[in-house]
This record gives structure tokens, C-alpha cells and sequence, in this order.
């Protein structure tokens, strides 16, 4: 179950539904991630300057500040410029990818999202983003 | 010529009778007088040669002695008692060998040195030979005076015309007098007669000239029963036609502007009706898209954390389980994956019929595409232990244009249904050229198949053929419509052949398209 690039990755995860956010973070450290979650937008902001994550996985709908703002809080902070930040929804519509591509997330993944094949998206995600900076 | 003509033509019809019957009257009375006056003439003349003639047989006889013995003062004497008479405008007496010896207008007659020429002849004409001779103003006769069969001189006397000229005149101004007068009358007649077949006439022209002007109640007074009176009366009976027919046109017309107006506003409001209708419609379809979204992402982030612990729990990042415990959480995870495809469906539905499924056209291959599909569903037909068939028509291009995701869609929707629906024998995914411009897919199997009267509506939404399939198979029965759908927006049909217990055969058919079209 231990793959050395995993083993690497520092994962935030940003979800306001608690649940979602077990999920992803359970399996990721199951699989041998570093993984640090936050509820909220303003919990997120606070937890990054002491994890320097290696990529976000952000929700996109969320109270207060949802995952399009803070997007651009992150792309403003030099420390957060180029990190890699995937877009985790349940939206499902076509557009919504669309969108979230122009503006400039790094990869959408669809809830609900099937475990095995969340790795396999994340990776090509990253792959991805990393052949175009 | 021209300008006589355009003159006669341009003059009226009472005009011209009366220029005609004046011609007419005018050539009678010249030519009557004419007539007269010759016959006057010719009667007179008679008349007066005879007058003539007595005269001169009278004088030849009292002239006879004194010629014989040349008693000049004699003759002389017997001249003047003769010649004192008005008509008589010359009297003369000649010897026998023509020299005048007397004459009325001359006292003594010189002694001539040559005969008198009148004189002359009438000596030399045999004796009772009579001459007349017309002159200017007078009648000259003259006769020889005879002793036996001697010549012994000869009279000769002139007769004034006077008289005749006198009622010539007379004659000819009767004539023309009594011309005039018929002229006059003959004039007053033709107007009289013309007027009363032309003032009709104007009347009818009048009458006819305002119902060119669209005045149709015109009418003329018949004042006669002949032709023209005729003519008004027929005229009468049009301009009533015409007045009858433009009430009817009127009546018509008013009638027809008042359906026009009713259905026009029948129009306009079932337009507004349709308007509205089509905004509610399309404003329902809004909304539904809107709340299938909506509804979509709520049920989604509950189905994550679902599908997502039994995924934990299945490998083990909660402890290890038994068997029992992993099939409940197995089936917990089918349920959640059904659940989603059902939501896909879902929103797939509402996209296409919301309009906004987006039908792309590209180059494909074929055979990697079918390919693609035979892995992907191959494993599914090998779980229920059914045969798996896949084939592409060689006569087919290896580049196809279309979609190939929706043609995907498509496909995987008709061989699951297959699958899902056969439980011996095979399932078969084959892709063949139809015709130049079409190709097929054509998904079959050998299962349960579907009854006649349900094969009509399999491809409305939420229909499957009865409901103890629906739960023993499971499913939304919103795949099939999803296929109809998709299939139509990509230009083509789908079709089902089945027959219950043995199988069915569901064919999509698409347009062939050239790389020619895909360019526009």
C-alpha cells in the first residue's frame, strides 16, 4: 500500500461538510499522506503558513467563503502561487468544470468519487499542472 | 385631309346630320331651280320667236309694195308706226340685194357701199325661210319678202329679252328665296329631330361619364320607347346591376374585413397563448434543470461520505471484517453507485431537454472506439457468464465524424440494458455501414425481451415494461430515453425489434457524415 510519492505529499483539504472531509483525509493518510483538513475558508487560511502543503484539495461550495474566493486569496499569496489546488465538488455540471478550469484550478474531481480512482485523478492532476509551469 | 377629317369626327353626331341634310336640301333646290328656269327659258323663247314670226309675216306683207316700187318714205312711215313699241328694240328693211333701206335706229340710212351682211343672208335664204338668231339681250328674226318666187328684199326685227331676263330673276329669286326657306325649315327640322335623339344621347353620356365617377346610383329619364328610349332604359337596368353589384361587393367586403379582424385577433391571442405557453414551458424547464442541479449537489455530498466509508471500511482502514460484514457494506456501495448513476441520468435527461446538450462533430476511429466500448462492458457480460460479440463493418470508413462520448453514452446505455435484461446466451455490439449516407448500431441479446404494446412507450421516461422486471433488474428506466434523446440530436432514429422470451434488437441509426460537412 506504500507508494513512495505519496508518501511525500502534504495534502490541506478544505470541506465545510465534515463527513466529505473524513473521507478524503482518512483514506489519503491510509494510503500514506500527510494530510491536515480545515471546515471553513478562514480555517484553511490559518493552517497554511505552518504546513506548507505540496497541494489543496478545495470544495468549491462552502458558507462564509466559498472555494472561488478563496482560490483567489490563495493565488495572491506568493507563498501559495503555484501550489497545486484541485477542485473537489458535487456540482456536476458541465460548466462548472469549465469554469473552474479557465479560472485556474489545477484539476476537478466530482463527488461522490470513488477512492481507488481518486489517487489515480489527484496524480494526473498534478502531473498535469506540473507540465504546464 | 387629315385636319378635314380629324374636323368631321371631332364634330358631333347632331351636327353632322345637320351639316348632311343642309347639303342635301341645298343640291335639291339648285337643282329644281335649274330645272324651272331652263324650262321657263325654253318656253319663252318658243314664245317669242313666234311673236316674232307674226311680226315679220305682218310687215313682209305691208312691205311687199313699197320694196317692189322702193318707196323709202313709205317704209320709213310704216317702220315707226311699227317700231313704236317697247319690246321692239330694232326694225329693219333691206332691197333685194341686202342694202339697208330703213332702219329704227337710224333716220336715213347712208348709202352703204356693201350689202348688210343680215341683210345679205336674208335675201339669199329661200323665200319663207325664217331666221332667229339670239343675241345678247335680243331675239334677231328676219325674214326675205316675196313677190311669187321673187326675192325683193327682206324685214328684220329685234325682240327684247327683256322680259325673259326680268323673270328669270323673278324666277330665280323665288327660287332661292323658296331654297331658303326650306333650307331654314329643313335645318330647324334636323335640329329639332337630332336634338331629340342627341339629348338622350347627351344624357346617357352625362349619366354614363358619373358612374365612371363612381356616382352608381345615376339614373336617366326615359322619355321615349324607341331605340334611344331603349337604350336609357337598358342603361337604367345596368346602372341598377352595377349599384346592386356594388352593394354586394360592399356588403362583401365589410363581411370579409370582419372575418379577417375576428380570426386575426383569434390569431394574435392564441399567439400571445403560444407565447406564454412556450415562456411557462420554457421557464418550467429552467426551473426543473435548476432544481435537478440543485437537488444533484445535495445529494451528492451526503453519497460521498456513503460510498466513501464503505469504501474505507471495505479496505480495512477500520479493522479488518468478516464475510457477512463486507457483503452489507458490498451491497451499501452498489446501492450508493446505482443511486448516483440514477442522479446522472438525472441530469443528463434535464441537460438534453433543457437544450443544452452540446452535439460536437469530429473524426473518430471507429474500431478503437467499439474497442474501447467491448472492454469496458465486456466484463460486465463475463460476471453473468454471457457471451460477448463486437464487430465492425470493414465496408465502413475507419474515420467516422460525430460525437464520440454520446455515441459512447449511447452504446454503453444499450448493451447495460442488454446485459442487465439477458440471463443466458449472448449479447452482441455490432457497428455496420447501412447505406452511402447512414451507419448503424446495433445492440442485441437473448433475453427476456419486450411485449408488443410496450415496446411503443420504452423510450418515454421512467417507463420500463412492467414493474416486477424494474425490481428484480433494477434501474431508472431513464437510460433508453436518454438514448432516443441523444440519438435524435445527433441527427438520427433508434428502433427496437423484440420478441418476448427470445430477445431484442435495438438499432440506432446515424447520418454518415464526410469530413466535407464536419468542416462546416
Amino acid at each position: 500500500m506504500s507508494d513512495p510519492a505519496i508518501s511525500q505529499w502534504k495534502i490541506l483539504v478544505i470541506d465545510d461538510d465534515t463527513d466529505n472531509l473524513d473521507v478524503a483525509s482518512q483514506y489519503l493518510e491510509f494510503v500514506g499522506a500527510t494530510v491536515r483538513t480545515a471546515s471553513s475558508a478562514q480555517e484553511g487560511m490559518a493552517i497554511l503558513d505552518a504546513f506548507e502543503p505540496t497541494f489543496i484539495l478545495l470544495d468549491l461550495s462552502m458558507p462564509v467563503m466559498d472555494g472561488w474566493e478563496m482560490f483567489k486569496l490563495l493565488r495572491a499569496r506568493p507563498q501559495t502561487a503555484s501550489t497545486p489546488i484541485i477542485a473537489v465538488t458535487a456540482h456536476a455540471m458541465q460548466g462548472d468544470v469549465v469554469r473552474a478550469l479557465e479560472v485556474g484550478f489545477d484539476g476537478y474531481i466530482t463527488k461522490p468519487f470513488m477512492l481507488k480512482s481518486l489517487l489515480d485523478d489527484i496524480k494526473s492532476c498534478l502531473a498535469q499542472s506540473s507540465r504546464l509551469r | 385631309m387629315n385636319r378635314l377629317f380629324g374636323w368631321w369626327w371631332n364634330t358631333s353626331l347632331g351636327g353632322k346630320v345637320v351639316i348632311f341634310s343642309s347639303l342635301l336640301v341645298l343640291a335639291a333646290v339648285a337643282v329644281l331651280t335649274l330645272v324651272s328656269i331652263e324650262r321657263e327659258q325654253s318656253s319663252f323663247h318658243a314664245q317669242l320667236e313666234a311673236q316674232a314670226d307674226l311680226l315679220l309675216e305682218a310687215l313682209a306683207l305691208n312691205m311687199r309694195d313699197p320694196l317692189y316700187k322702193l318707196q323709202v318714205s313709205e317704209m320709213d312711215e310704216m317702220v315707226k308706226i311699227v317700231g313704236d313699241n317697247k319690246s321692239i328694240t330694232q326694225l329693219s328693211v333691206y332691197d333685194s340685194k341686202g342694202f339697208l333701206l330703213v332702219d329704227s335706229d337710224q333716220e336715213l340710212p347712208i348709202a352703204a357701199l356693201s350689202p348688210d351682211p343680215v341683210g345679205a343672208r336674208l335675201v339669199n335664204s329661200e323665200s319663207g325661210q325664217m331666221m332667229h338668231e339670239w343675241q345678247t339681250g335680243r331675239l334677231l328674226a328676219g325674214r326675205p319678202v316675196t313677190i311669187g318666187n321673187q326675192n325683193v328684199g327682206a324685214v328684220a326685227v329685234g325682240l327684247s329679252t327683256q322680259p325673259l331676263d326680268e323673270r328669270v330673276a323673278t324666277l330665280t329669286f323665288q327660287s332661292v328665296l323658296i331654297a331658303l326657306i326650306i333650307i331654314a325649315v329643313g335645318l330647324g327640322l334636323a335640329i329639332i329631330l337630332t336634338r331629340q335623339v342627341t339629348r338622350p344621347l347627351e344624357g346617357l353620356t352625362q349619366a354614363a361619364a358619373q358612374m365612371a365617377e363612381g356616382k352608381h346610383d345615376t339614373h336617366v329619364e326615359v322619355q321615349s320607347k324607341d331605340e334611344v328610349g331603349q337604350l336609357a332604359a337598358a342603361f337604367n337596368q345596368m346602372a341598377d346591376r352595377v349599384k346592386q353589384r356594388e352593394t354586394d361587393l360592399k356588403d362583401l367586403a365589410a363581411g370579409l374585413d370582419q372575418m379577417v379582424k375576428q380570426r386575426t385577433a383569434q390569431l394574435e391571442q392564441q399567439n400571445n397563448d403560444l407565447t406564454l405557453a412556450r415562456k411557462q414551458a420554457e421557464e418550467a424547464t429552467q426551473i426543473k434543470s435548476q432544481f435537478l442541479a440543485t437537488i444533484s449537489h445535495e445529494l451528492r455530498t451526503p453519497l460521498n461520505s456513503i460510498m466513501g466509508f464503505s469504501q474505507l471500511l471495505l479496505l480495512g482502514a477500520a479493522g479488518d471484517l468478516n464475510e457477512k460484514q463486507a457483503d452489507r457494506i458490498e451491497r451499501i456501495l452498489k446501492s450508493g453507485q446505482e443511486l448516483l448513476s440514477l442522479i446522472n441520468d438525472l441530469l443528463d435527461l434535464s441537460r438534453i431537454e433543457a437544450g443544452r446538450a452540446e452535439i460536437i462533430r469530429k473524426p473518430f476511429a471507429v474500431k478503437t472506439w467499439a474497442h474501447e466500448i467491448t472492454h469496458q462492458l465486456e466484463s460486465l457480460a463475463q460476471q453473468k457468464s454471457l457471451a460477448f460479440e463486437s464487430s465492425v463493418d470493414p465496408g465502413l470508413p475507419e474515420t467516422l465524424i460525430g460525437d464520440p462520448d454520446r455515441l459512447r453514452q449511447v452504446a454503453v446505455n444499450l448493451l447495460g440494458n442488454a446485459i442487465k435484461f439477458t440471463e443466458r446466451g449472448k449479447v452482441s455490439f455490432r457497428i455496420e455501414k447501412q447505406s452511402v449516407d447512414s451507419w448503424v448500431m446495433i445492440v442485441s441479446d437473448t433475453g427476456i425481451g419486450i411485449a408488443p404494446h410496450a415496446q411503443k412507450f420504452i423510450f418515454d421516461e421512467f417507463r420500463q415494461v412492467d414493474s416486477s422486471p424494474q425490481r428484480e433488474y433494477g434501474g431508472t428506466g431513464l437510460g433508453l430515453s436518454i438514448v432516443r434523446n441523444l440519438v435524435v440530436l445527433m441527427g438520427g432514429e433508434v428502433s427496437v425489434h423484440s420478441k418476448v422470451g427470445e430477445g431484442s434488437v435495438f438499432t440506432a441509426q446515424f447520418p454518415l457524415l464526410t469530413e466535407a460537412v464536419s468542416q462546416v
